[in-house]
């Protein structure tokens, strides 16, 4: 009898223990670079397994482990882990609109590659190193296009009424993606002016459908459920780097600007040496300029990197716009209210 | 209770769940009330609760969440009454494929259905396609309100036939024929008197279906556009990438809470009404289903279960299809699964299988015990805990998320990212359901049985060990297999709990579809359907019963 009530007891405090220590087991620690990786990463498939070859070839007894998810997804998730964390370093999703926003969850440590970093990409935070550039762009749908005997060019195209619930936008109260259209169209238009809202407000009354992930904005446009995504380079050209003939990319000719994104060490990171030997190596000029290469999709940061961009246009036929960084970051807040209440009032 | 008792055994396994319950229920559940009355610097606050209400951004996510799921509840019913009454009523040939085929239906993955019908019907979707170009038939938008609705009926709808032929099975046949002689025949007679005698479960069954579409958060998600709902809102506040924010996340869970347990309680009270018991001493003949309205019988069963079941199928037809990224391409291959294999297949089979047998073991452990200190030892403390156990019922699946997140990603009780982390919230998920059955099995057995074990001198203990537990096995089981399906297909809490080395199956499969790697996708869900297909054909076997209890 008591030996039953002592197992039973014995059970019921043991059992956390044995799972929680069964987990443990798995994050082991180890001397110098160790043998893994965790990588937080809201990049293209494309992208990570290219990394994930350069990285190799200098890292050969590095495992990298990634787990992907969108940049809300991720850095909730690392918030959550803050007192045990899991991951090592994020990339992607991290842009240099955020400000100070998570300052708590990585390691204040920058690149030794900073200097070789172009001036208006430099950490403006002190612990994101910005290693790539992502310009907003339309993907176009070129078959629906045609049919519908259109010739998108820029924002004022898309309010045109044929185009009525064929637009797509992530939701910028959750992707990077989003916010980094909504950021641009802010730069094109004018801050907070009038102008700025009055054409969102005139896409939202296009019905502008409104996806939960931001890869919808590219892929579903390929697939052929809507006809125009606003999205950014790398999402798109990838999709024309796998082969797809139906798509094209639109700069919008009123201005496109693009947001710097980059990667972090994660606070107390499991494998902190081999963390920043990748955000190093993705820093590099050395890296970027294979990385480049191997995708030619994206465009880097590193002045001394040097690389083909296949499927981009070059830098001089698309017409840039400037803009301003930190009034996003002091305005982040209240330009979505607004965006939420005019989506409301349209809707 | 009998006045002042020695304390035995049972008096300190109730303490002991007492503190357990405290721990890993009322402890996070007031974390999350804290935090959703706390500004970012810690003051106290209902500027969170203010904001929501005011802004109908938000508070639309209400109306649109009851208007779905009332929808839902009510389209559910009308098509899965009927289904349970020929069922019940009739003799249909394959009958037992047509149970099977539904049962597989709502326990297979929450938005599998949503991305499989998107792929059918969707825009660029096979049929879409097919009707325009051949047909010249358009058909509107599966985004939305519609979606969601169409998806959502056709998943649940089995749970309301498995409840339905429980209730059916209990009429007899004496008052079937009373009202024959009386002049009540057909339809009048359904209305007037079957239906009237089955009231209780249709309440009982509208309330389960109300509160998983409410809760649903994969459908909505996936299917929505821009129809937004609650559980969708909770998750954006929690992991959306601007402006996350805990405490109105925590404000909006608090908000969800309280209008599941008005509805609970309404249900309650509209069931209170209906309170007749009946002894089923002759049991309904089947009849034989003949002319035409017995085949329009046959046409509206197997067609129904078959539109459900089309999304299963195609799934696992996709998941051979060569496919890169997001397009699927001519030609059959295992290439999907050879992707699967590099990202993490194995482990997350390994997790299913370790997370759905150490929870359901849990499960069982808690539910026999505390079936057992409600029905024999009724009193004041293990009524708490019966209620205490029942409160998850009543919390969204990414409420029960988010208060895990909130209480047990801090000092003292760091879990998140833990394994044990994931098992609590599948254990105080499912809980509920389990000790409803453990207790109503209980009971129906007749305590003269352990007085006579105890009387003839073996322990308290000993006596539930081998006199009790036997005799509820059955009971035990048959609920146990099926909470072990939704315990692997589990979503909404383990999309915000789960890392890459906690991470399921289903989690798998919906990292790939959210990251657009649609063949993969199908490769993960189907291997989720095959995993759910064998275990509901080893309960079918074991059980060698065709009645499920959930």
């Amino acid at each position: 009898m008591k030996r039953v009530i002592a197992l039973l007891l014995a059970f019921l405090l043991v059992c956390p223990f044995v799972f929680a220590n069964g987990s443990k087991e798995s994050v082991p620690a180890e001397g110098g670079l160790g043998k893994n990786l965790v990588l937080y990463s809201t990049m293209t498939e494309n992208d990570l397994n290219n990394l994930l070859k350069g990285f190799k070839v200098k890292y050969p007894d590095i495992e990298v482990e990634v787990v992907n998810g969108s940049a809300g997804e991720l850095t909730a998730r690392i918030t959550a882990e803050k007192n045990r964390p899991q991951g090592d370093l994020m990339w992607g999703g991290l842009g240099n609109s955020d400000g100070q926003a998570y300052s708590e969850i990585f390691e204040h440590w920058i690149s030794d590659y900073e200097s070789e970093v172009m001036p208006d990409y430099r950490s403006n935070n002190g612990f994101y190193n910005l290693d790539h550039l992502s310009t907003v762009v339309f993907c176009v749908n070129t078959e629906l296009e045609k049919k519908l005997g259109l010739d998108i060019k820029g924002y004022k195209d898309l309010l045109n009424p044929a185009l009525k619930g064929q637009i797509v936008l992530s939701d910028p109260n959750s992707s990077s993606a989003a916010w980094n259209n909504l950021s641009n169209m802010m730069a094109v238009f004018g801050n907070d002016s009038k102008d700025a809202w009055d054409y969102i407000e005139g896409l939202m009354k296009n019905k502008l459908i409104i996806s939960t992930s931001s890869s919808v904005c590219f892929k579903s446009v390929q697939s052929g459920e809507y006809v125009v995504g606003l999205t950014y380079e790398d999402g798109a050209s990838t999709l024309l780097k796998s082969g797809a003939t139906n798509i094209r990319m639109v700069y919008p000719q009123e201005g496109a600007s693009a947001s710097a994104f980059g990667c972090a060490v994660i606070k107390g990171a499991p494998h902190m040496e081999a963390a920043k030997a990748m955000v190093n190596y993705l820093m590099s000029a050395d890296g970027q300029s294979s990385l480049g290469n191997a995708l030619g999709t994206l465009r880097f940061t590193n002045t001394k990197a040097k690389y083909a961009t296949t499927y981009l246009p070059a830098s001089s036929e698309i017409k840039w716009v400037t803009r301003d960084v930190d009034w996003l970051i002091a305005n982040k807040k209240q330009i979505l209210e607004h965006w939420n209440k005019l989506y409301n009032s349209v809707n | 209770m009998e006045g002042h008792k020695k304390l035995d055994v049972w008096s300190l396994i109730t303490i002991l769940f007492l503190a357990l319950f405290c721990l890993i229920l009322v402890y996070p559940l007031f974390e999350i009330l804290r935090q959703s009355v706390l500004d970012e610097s810690g003051h106290f606050t209902i500027a969170q609760f203010v904001r929501f209400f005011s802004q109908s951004y938000y508070s639309k996510t209400i109306v649109n969440s009851f208007k779905v799921t009332i929808a839902i509840t009510v389209v559910t019913l009308l098509i899965g009454v009927p289904i349970s009454y020929f069922y019940s009523f009739y003799q249909l040939r394959g009958s037992k494929v047509i149970f099977v085929l539904s049962v597989l239906c709502c326990m297979s993955a929450p938005f599998i259905g949503a991305y499989s019908w998107i792929l059918l019907l969707g825009r660029s979707g096979v049929i879409t396609q097919f009707l325009s170009r051949y047909l010249g038939i358009k058909i509107g938008s599966i985004y939305g309100f519609g979606g969601i609705l169409l998806v959502q009926s056709l998943k649940l709808f089995p749970l309301v036939f498995i409840y339905m032929n429980g209730a059916f099975k209990n009429i007899d046949n004496t008052l079937i024929e009373a009202s024959a002689n009386l002049g009540c025949v057909g339809l009048k007679r359904f209305f007037r008197v079957i239906l009237k005698l089955s009231m209780p479960t249709v309440l009982a069954a509208s309330l389960l279906v109300f509160m998983r579409a409410f809760a649903d958060f994969g459908t909505p998600l996936l299917i929505g556009e821009g129809y937004r709902t609650f559980p969708v809102e909770i998750y954006n506040q929690y992991l959306g990438e601007n402006g996350t924010d805990h405490n109105f996340a925590a404000a909006i869970s608090v908000i969800a809470i309280v209008l599941t347990a008005l509805v609970f309680f309404i249900q309650k009270w509209a069931t209170s009404r209906y309170k007749f018991s009946i002894n089923a001493l002759h049991p309904v003949q089947k009849k034989t289903p003949r002319g035409l309205s017995g085949f329009l019988m046959y046409l509206y069963c197997y067609g129904l279960v078959a539109i459900s079941f089309i999304p299963q199928v195609y799934i696992v037809y996709l998941s051979f299809r060569n496919c890169d990224q997001a397009v699927f391409k001519p030609g059959f291959s295992l290439a999907n699964y050879q992707l699967a294999a590099t990202k993490l297949l194995s482990r997350s089979i390994r997790n299913t299988l370790v997370l759905g047998v150490g929870s359901l073991a849990i499960i069982i452990l808690f539910s026999v015990l505390i079936a057992y200190l409600v029905v024999r030892r009724p009193g004041f403390w293990n009524h708490l805990i019966d209620t205490l156990s029942m409160l998850p019922y009543i919390m969204p699946g990414s409420v029960i998320g988010i208060a895990l997140v909130l209480a047990f990603g801090k000092q003292p009780f760091v879990l998140t990212g833990t394994m044990l982390i994931m098992i609590i919230s599948l254990v105080i998920r499912r809980m509920p359901y389990t000790i409803r059955s453990a207790n109503a099995t209980l009971m129906q057995i007749p305590m003269s049985i352990e007085e006579a074990s105890i009387s003839l001198g073996t322990s308290k203990l000993k006596t539930f060990a081998v006199v009790t537990v036997p005799m509820m096995a059955n009971g035990i089981i048959s609920g146990a297999i099926l909470s072990w399906v939704s315990i692997v297909t589990e979503l909404s809490s383990s999309i915000i709990l789960y890392n890459n080395r906690t991470i399921t199956l289903t989690m798998s499969a919906y990292v790939a579809i959210s990251r657009g790697n649609y063949g993969l996708a199908c490769a993960f869900s189907a291997i989720l359907t095959v995993l759910t297909s064998i275990s509901l054909v080893v309960y079918l076997t074991l059980s060698k019963s065709e009645d499920i209890s959930l």
